[in-house]
């Protein structure tokens, strides 16, 4: 599967983001289970450290009594789950569990191994409830003598619930920041990409030969803005090198044959006639071969600026070759209009006397004019072009210099 | 140590105040009659002593319309003080306390505090663990022994004699002796092997096989008990003699109002009484021949 640039972009943006947000995800979990290990630690030990200060004494004045007093008060922290006093060899003086009194500790079934020794350096076994529970220990001492130890148990359970909980928490957050990023990516990307978007499908439509083109907002100066304006002059400029003639400036073959292609459809989707005339300059050669191709081209183009001014602005005037010109007129429906239109320039060439020459004689010429309608002498646009073809070829073989309608002469042509 | 009981007693009589001024309220703060001040001699330590009279101390404040201040003597030389210069107006004492300090009381309005039975007279039980190898009074020969308050009639006078009618001498037959606190401390203690018996009030007899609630934490049958003490007089409510007679007569109302009212069951309890009721001249006499 072929991705593009905008998709491309959104996923490396999505993927940057994801990644960045679950390295500091995890960073923060990491610090904070840390930092709730050590302070659930810090808390315990501060706990049995003040248990066997005061046991110190009251096993020296024989209080035990008082030892259990203060276990109680350790024993209302929700956390801690055992707490103990034992003597130097390990037998149990006081306990929250007074049956543990006299017995040895720790008993058999307690199995201890260390958690993670970066978060909690205590040993820790799995209790008969299934709590993870770390152990504290520390010494009971008088004037330097070892009297016992006071041994804290405390559940992870707490810790564990509050880091689940960070857990859950941080990937809401992770999740709800990924889709904030990626709405961002998204439309972030769309404002970069949719220049290049524009600039792709004016390029499509350029190597599809169409050259209509809106043109782009001038006020913008961005890179993007400044290339759509040079694609655009771009464009224009290879529609003029693709449809216009180079000498002329009039409408080229191809052109010509686009603009026929859509007038027909126009005259067949209105129900309107569409009129050709094709000129063609009588003896046009003599004048190449008299004064040379330079005057030849000079006189072309003075030509067609006449019937240009003899048009109307709905005509579309086209070089179809040589010294053949091609004129669509649509919506004539009446027969005189269409033969006024090709006689009204067919005079004015002929009363024209064009100035080619500096200091010399002003040379006039002639045209004769071919005129086919659709639908009526056509199918289609073949057969148009070859109706005004043949409507010409009469008036040059009826002495030029005149208009002749294939209407006229169907009836004499063969196999009509 | 001597410092930091003192202290510890300053601090509790200023608590005291502070606390009994602030269930007083502010009405009549201009027109306050002096307050009354009673003097509880501790059965346990002077904390523990204290916490279980607060609420005799707010229920007569309440009742009496005075300030009421609770004083706890830290031992028998403050306590004489107390009383001799009329410093305190009443005096909640163990009978033999009363008997030696009788010529500062008057000599009516003396109440005693009945046993949680509703008994005019109790005792101490001698107790050891069930495993112990002291079976009678004559074992506790080179034994560790715990006995009750120094100002404990039956936990430490009549467990005395106890001792001595069987033959044993406190001072010299035992490995060493020591004044408990309260009786769930004794018991502890000789549950946790701190002393080899020692001396508890018989209201708790029942703990021992059946523990009433999570506050008696040995494990029941632990204990045994091998002998009582005689029986002696319970404790005495008395009124000084410089104390106000309409003030003295308000008291002594109020306290033997006490146990009619089912509110102040719960205040009973903290201070291990039935109720009050007034001393019969017989007992004083027991008391006399007694402890004099």
């Amino acid at each position: 599967m072929k991705l593009n640039c905008r998709l491309k972009l959104i996923i490396a943006i999505s993927l940057l983001v994801f990644a960045s947000q679950l390295t500091t995800a995890y960073i923060i979990i990491r610090q904070s289970a840390e930092s709730l290990h050590a302070k659930t630690h810090i808390h315990g030990e501060e706990l049995a450290k003040n248990l066997a200060e005061f046991a110190g004494e009251a096993i020296v004045s024989r209080n035990l009594a008082s030892i259990y007093q203060q276990i109680q008060f350790a024993m209302r922290d929700d956390n801690i789950r055992h707490a103990v006093v034992v003597d130097p060899g390990q037998k149990v003086l006081v306990s929250d569990n007074l049956e543990d009194v006299d017995t040895i500790y720790p008993p058999e079934h307690i199995k201890k191994f260390y958690f993670n020794e970066k978060l909690d350096d205590s040993p820790h076994y799995i209790d008969k409830n299934g709590e993870t529970i770390a152990e504290i220990t520390i010494p009971i001492t008088l004037a330097n003598n070892l009297l016992g130890n006071v041994i804290l148990a405390y559940s992870h359970t707490d810790i564990d619930k509050k880091i689940s909980t960070l857990n859950n928490q941080t990937l809401i957050t992770l999740l709800v920041g990924f889709a904030g990023a990626v709405l961002l990516t998204i439309l972030l990307t769309s404002m970069i990409t949719r220049p290049l978007i524009q600039l792709e499908k004016i390029a499509k439509k350029i190597s599809m030969g169409n050259f209509e083109i809106e043109k782009p907002d001038t006020h913008s100066n961005d890179e993007f803005n400044l290339l759509s304006q040079t694609m655009y002059s771009m464009a224009k400029r290879l529609e003029e090198l693709v449809y216009n003639d180079p000498l002329t400036g009039l409408y080229n073959r191809q052109l010509l044959n686009i603009r026929l292609s859509e007038e027909l459809a126009r005259s067949r989707r209105h129900v309107r006639p569409l009129a050709l005339l094709m000129v063609d300059i009588d003896h046009f050669k003599r004048i190449n071969d008299s004064y040379g191709h330079l005057v030849g081209d000079e006189m072309l183009v003075a030509i067609t600026s006449l019937i240009a001014k003899h048009i109307r602005e709905v005509d579309c005037l086209a070089r179809f070759g040589g010294e053949e010109f091609i004129i669509l007129a649509p919506d004539m429906t009446e027969n005189n209009a269409r033969q006024q239109l090709a006689e009204r320039i067919r005079t004015a060439v002929a009363n024209e006397e064009f100035n080619i020459l500096p200091g010399k004689q002003n040379l006039r010429v002639t045209i004769s004019v071919g005129l086919a309608l659709y639908p009526t002498d056509a199918n289609n646009e073949r057969e148009l072009i070859a109706a005004a073809d043949q409507a010409l070829y009469a008036a040059k073989y009826s002495g030029r210099n005149q208009v002749r309608a294939y209407s006229e002469l169907k009836d004499y042509l063969p196999g009509t | 140590m001597k410092i930091s009981n003192s202290l510890s007693l300053a601090l509790l009589i200023g608590l005291s105040y502070f606390l009994l001024s602030t269930h007083q309220g502010m009405a009549g703060s201009h027109s306050q009659p002096p307050p009354v001040t009673i003097t509880i001699l501790p059965c346990a330590d002077i904390g523990t002593t204290y916490k279980k009279f607060y609420p005799l101390g707010v229920f007569l404040q309440n009742e009496l319309g005075s300030k009421v201040v609770i004083k706890v003597p830290r031992d028998w030389d403050e306590l004489y003080r107390l009383v001799s210069t009329g410093e305190t107006d009443f005096v909640y004492q163990p009978p033999h306390v009363y008997v030696q300090l009788e010529q500062y009381y008057k000599k009516s309005d003396i109440l005693t505090a009945l046993s949680l039975r509703g008994e005019r007279q109790h005792h101490a039980l001698l107790i050891v663990r069930h495993d112990s190898a002291i079976n009678k009074v004559e074992d506790l020969r080179g034994k560790s022994l715990l006995f009750g308050s120094e100002f404990s009639t039956i936990k430490t006078v009549a467990a005395k004699e106890l001792l001595q009618q069987h033959g044993i001498s406190y001072e010299k037959d035992l490995q060493e002796y020591r004044y408990g606190g309260s009786c769930g401390e004794v018991a502890l203690n000789v549950y946790l092997k701190a002393a080899d018996a020692g001396f508890v009030c018989e209201h708790i007899s029942g703990n021992l096989s059946s523990p009433p609630d999570e506050t008696w934490p040995i494990p029941p049958n632990s204990l045994r008990v091998i002998a009582e003490t005689e029986a002696s007089p319970t404790w005495i409510f008395s009124a000084a003699k410089s104390a106000d007679a309409s003030m003295v007569s308000a008291v002594i109302k109020a306290l033997l109002s006490l146990h009619a009212t089912r509110n102040h069951q719960a205040l009973l309890k903290d201070i291990e009484s039935w109720g009050f009721a007034p001393i019969l001249e017989s007992d004083l006499l027991i008391l006399r021949k007694k402890f004099l």
